[in-house]
């Protein structure tokens, strides 16, 4: 049977922020409100799992009922009665927040190095062309003059590239 | 009616066993449980044990409570039979918890003793 923390991707010792952390990874991906393929009944489940691995008492709980053999299957399943709504307490966080996630830093770093290549690539065609006026190089001042469409090629393309990306990514 | 006499799982009469099995137990804590069983042969069946002031009180019927237990008919037999302990319903899912279920972990102990003096109701009780 798969546990909260399998749910969540954690590990039973993991401490609270690093739960708090896993959960609002996989409510952005999966919340209605925000991921545009946002999963009810995933939700749910990642609700629930929160709920009680968030709490201390009820991890305390939760944490002895897995140290004992394990029971017939739960009556309680996820989108009979106990379809999917917003907690009523929540976690205290808008969904909006969940931008502020490390994990999106991360993923950012790319894309900001893709949107500065044409930049870097223009600034070195303009260097390089006033070095090539200054050493007098046929060479430079060509190869300057000819890094002048390929950085605007790059301005068009990285935005389109980036934002393929990222629809490919809400896909999945 | 005898102690021995067999009763029905909350059965009116069993609430009413339970509320003289409990009147004399003497709980050094404040602290209101209600129990909501789903599924039960006569549908849903609600009751709160209040314990304040070193009494035990048994109220039939829903009522506002510091802990609120829910549970189907099979999984609070289970558990009132000891074939599943509360722990491990609640990991599985099939025991819900709401209210503060920090009191309930904090005075374990003392509902491990509530625990032993059920076990004479369960003795006498049909499932």
């Amino acid at each position: 049977m798969a546990t909260y923390y399998d749910l969540l991707g954690v590990d039973p010792a993991a401490t609270t922020e690093e739960i708090q952390r896993a959960y609002r990874r996989l409510a952005r991906r999966h919340h209605p409100d925000v991921a545009p393929d946002g999963d009810r009944a995933t939700m749910a489940e990642i609700n629930s799992a929160w709920a009680v691995l968030g709490d201390p008492a009820r991890r305390r709980l939760y944490d002895a009922g897995l140290r004992e053999p394990a029971p017939p299957p739960p009556p309680f399943a996820p989108g009979t009665d106990d379809a999917w709504q917003p907690l009523e307490d929540d976690d205290g966080v808008d969904p909006e927040s969940y931008s502020d996630e490390p994990y999106v830093e991360v993923e950012r770093r790319p894309s900001d190095m893709l949107v500065m290549t044409p930049v870097l690539l223009a600034l070195t065609a303009v260097g390089g062309f006033f070095l090539s006026i200054l050493s007098g190089s046929a060479g430079l001042r060509t190869f300057s003059i000819l890094l002048v469409p390929v950085s605007g090629m790059g301005f068009v393309m990285a935005p389109l590239f980036v934002m393929l990306r990222s629809k490919r990514r809400s896909r999945e | 009616m005898g102690e021995t006499e067999a009763m029905r799982f909350l059965s009116p009469e069993w609430l009413d066993h339970l509320a003289t099995v409990t009147a004399s137990a003497s709980p050094a804590l404040d602290l209101s449980v209600h129990q909501r069983v789903t599924g039960g042969p006569d549908g849903d069946v609600e009751y709160t044990l209040r314990l304040a002031g070193g009494t035990v009180r048994v109220e039939p019927g829903p009522g506002p409570a510091d802990v609120e237990l829910t549970a189907d008919y099979e999984t609070a037999a289970a558990i009132s039979q000891g074939r599943l302990s509360p722990a491990s319903a609640f990991a599985a899912g099939r025991l819900r918890i709401g209210g503060s279920v920090g009191a309930l972990v904090a005075h374990h102990e003392a509902f491990a003793g509530m625990a032993r003096l059920l076990d004479g109701v369960a003795g006498a009780t049909t499932y």
